[in-house]
């Protein structure tokens, strides 16, 4: 039989089947959308770009007491006076879906040559012993791609090196789709990136690169004397109110230097809803074997269909997300050290589906993975000295010439990145709905496997466009 | 207009019934035959010439679904001129890839001998399709009947393209088991 003799015969299928699927959307399936399945946010300190101490007396006694603020225009949310409910029921959510796949395309597009630098990010920030380790590449990116802008020469260079931009222009291109494909605030998805930079009063900076990094990355402007309390009250509400307090932690210790010249934050903040639930009923409690010992956890279930990618080193399952893109949960293969996962180099391969790769396969998946906090601090410091951002740390290298020409021995002080992951399924709303779409006399599927993350695993969060908006490995939970 | 009063037209012999039929499933039909042609002239023509055979058909045709039925023509049609336009070139366009998809269900050879009826195959691949779970047969029915692409289903089912595409490549594999099973020497 030839291919076109079945396309023919597939053409009498049941007329109300060829009619009920084009009529049918998933997301009229009422009831779970009030369920968070994921809370995250990272702030990216690229802090202090300082003088040399001794010289950073703090004068200018008129500027004490106040910030001046610039803020940038963010995109107003979607559809903010509706519920879920309404929201997804209405044309609103298709409206805004159809704007939103145009951006996520163009940002789609971009990836591969993104490929590289969070491929190394992961490698150089998830490897520890004992401690769960979480970041946020996307965030690093942005953070980084502004400390580009107001760097020149070889400071920059390294740092275009870094982010794998063969020039600033590209860089620009890139922020500015990744920005796009990935800023939504709607009623049952968001993933909001904020910018802001931390002037100080007693120098001038260059308006034509300020004005830059609040057109083109939408960074709002503090102006005022660092040091004081006043500022870094500032610095905290602002860090705070873009992460949700979910940093607080780590945020509630943020102070600038007094020699801070300038400091960059950036920051995401991203929440989720799984496409297809856990039933809180379903939820076990069961053993996880840590690196430092057994611990008792919630532990959520599931049985489907699912995409899986194995390879010698470990097996990958991913979950999609509601609007947004997957999330995937990497399981090492017994013998295979977590940490070596971080530095697998077909990582972001089980994040992009082939249809030549063989190792794609898509049996049913009778799935367990815990419920988990996670959250780490990381000094990135060593870390993109040892991607060979260099210049910017050497006083007498470094070059942030496109500033303010004020001073000349300004260098990279410090640079801090925190994150925070967290999933369960709390507030679960129409607990009765099933995850599972099949109806009786469903065919058996050929192969059942079991995917069980109750030893340590590594995960990663995937924006639409296939950016890799956080990873992390957990070790412990609990 | 409803479709029972758009029927009633063709039956009717009125003409409003192509101008009725066409407000209402011109882009419904239009999207069909672009998807298999490709080309925005021929899918015109296309869809044209299925109200003028929507118009021979009935009566005595009472179709229970007006949509499908002339999206079947459509798609009839459509599928025809595909292969004439393609008897010599072919390849690289994206119904090549959707035709190359199915080839994985059947053998490619010209079976001179069938062992069976076409009517049969046509009713097991129905069987086999209402077994599987909605979505999944939904998803089929959109790649395979439609010729939608593996992105636009994926975004109706919100979800990845690779999940569609795994999905499908699944579907595929069961449907060759199962008409081997049932005895189709496919």
């Amino acid at each position: 039989m030839k291919k076109e003799e079945l396309f023919e015969a597939l053409g009498d299928v049941n007329a109300n089947d060829v009619r009920k699927a084009k009529e049918y959307k998933r997301h009229k399936t009422p009831g779970w959308v009030k369920w968070t399945a994921i809370a995250a946010c990272a702030a990216l300190l690229v802090g202090a770009i300082v003088g040399i101490p001794a010289l950073g007396k703090r004068n200018r006694k008129q500027a004490e007491g106040s910030v001046k603020t610039v803020s940038a225009a963010y995109p107003a949310p979607v559809a903010a006076n509706l519920d879920a409910q309404a929201f997804l029921h209405g044309d609103e959510h298709w409206n805004w879906w159809n704007a939103y796949r145009t951006k996520v395309k163009a940002s789609e597009d971009l990836q591969n040559g993104i490929d590289g630098y969070y491929a190394a990010i992961m490698r150089e920030v998830l490897p520890a012993e004992e401690e769960n380790t979480v970041c946020s590449p996307i965030n690093i990116y942005i953070a980084f791609a502004m400390l580009a802008e107001v760097s020149d020469g070889n400071t920059r260079q390294q740092v275009l090196d870094m982010l794998g931009a063969p020039d600033i222009d590209t860089l620009r291109s890139n922020v500015s789709a990744l920005w796009e494909g990935n800023y939504a605030d709607t009623p049952v998805f968001k993933s909001l990136l904020a910018n802001s930079l931390w002037l100080n009063a007693k120098y001038q900076y260059n308006d034509e690169t300020l004005s830059r990094l609040s057109e083109q990355y939408y960074a709002s402007s503090f102006l005022g004397t660092p040091g004081s309390p006043e500022m870094d009250e500032a610095l905290q509400e602002w860090t705070d109110k873009h992460t949700d307090g979910l940093l607080h932690e780590y945020v509630k210790e943020m102070k600038l230097d007094p020699a801070t010249v300038l400091e960059i934050v950036s920051t995401i903040y991203y929440k989720a809803q799984w496409t297809e639930l856990f039933l809180p009923g379903n939820t076990t409690q069961e053993v996880f074997h840590g690196t430092t010992g057994d611990t008792t956890v919630d532990m959520m279930h599931r049985t489907d269909m699912l995409g899986v990618y194995r390879t010698d080193t470990f097996t990958s399952v991913g979950l999609n997300l509601f609007d947004s893109g997957s999330m995937y949960f990497f399981l090492p293969k017994e013998g295979v050290d977590v940490n070596a996962l971080a530095a697998d180099p077909e990582l972001l391969a089980a994040t992009r589906y082939s249809v030549d790769n063989e190792k794609w396969s898509s049996p049913l998946v009778r799935l367990s993975v815990p419920k988990f906090k996670a959250s780490s601090r990381t000094d990135l410091l060593e870390i993109i000295r040892s991607l060979g951002l260099t210049d910017a740390l050497d006083p007498a290298l470094a070059d942030f010439t496109p500033l303010t020409t004020d001073r000349d021995d300004l260098y990279l002080s410090a640079a801090e990145h925190a994150a925070k992951v967290e999933i369960d399924e709390q507030g679960v709303t129409g607990a009765a709905y099933t995850a599972l779409d099949m109806e009786k006399g469903a065919p058996e599927p050929d192969e059942e496997i079991d995917f069980v993350l109750d030893r340590p695993f590594l995960f990663l969060i995937t924006g639409r466009d296939g950016s890799v908006l956080f990873s992390g490995i957990i070790r412990n939970i609990g | 207009m409803d479709d029972e009063m758009i029927v009633r037209l063709y039956w009717n012999r009125n003409e409003n019934a192509i101008s009725e039929s066409s407000r209402k499933y011109g882009a419904y039909c239009t999207a069909i035959a672009q998807n298999i042609l490709q080309n925005r002239s021929d899918a015109e023509e296309c869809v044209n010439d299925t109200w003028l055979r929507a118009w021979n058909a009935m009566p005595p045709h009472m179709p229970s679904v007006l949509s499908v039925f002339l999206g079947k023509i459509t798609r009839n049609l459509s599928f025809d001129r595909f292969r004439r336009i393609h008897r010599e070139k072919r390849g690289g366009g994206s119904f090549d890839v959707v035709l190359d998809e199915l080839a994985e269900c059947v053998s490619g050879s010209d079976d001179t001998e069938r062992r069976w009826e076409e009517k049969e195959l046509k009713e097991e691949i129905d069987r086999f399709l209402s077994r599987l779970p909605k979505e999944q047969r939904y998803m089929f029915i959109l790649r395979y009947w439609y010729a939608d692409s593996v992105s636009d289903i994926a975004e109706r089912f919100r979800t990845s393209a690779n999940n569609v595409s795994v999905t499908l490549s699944r579907i595929r594999q069961k449907l060759k088991r199962d008409l081997i099973e049932r005895g189709f020497d496919v």
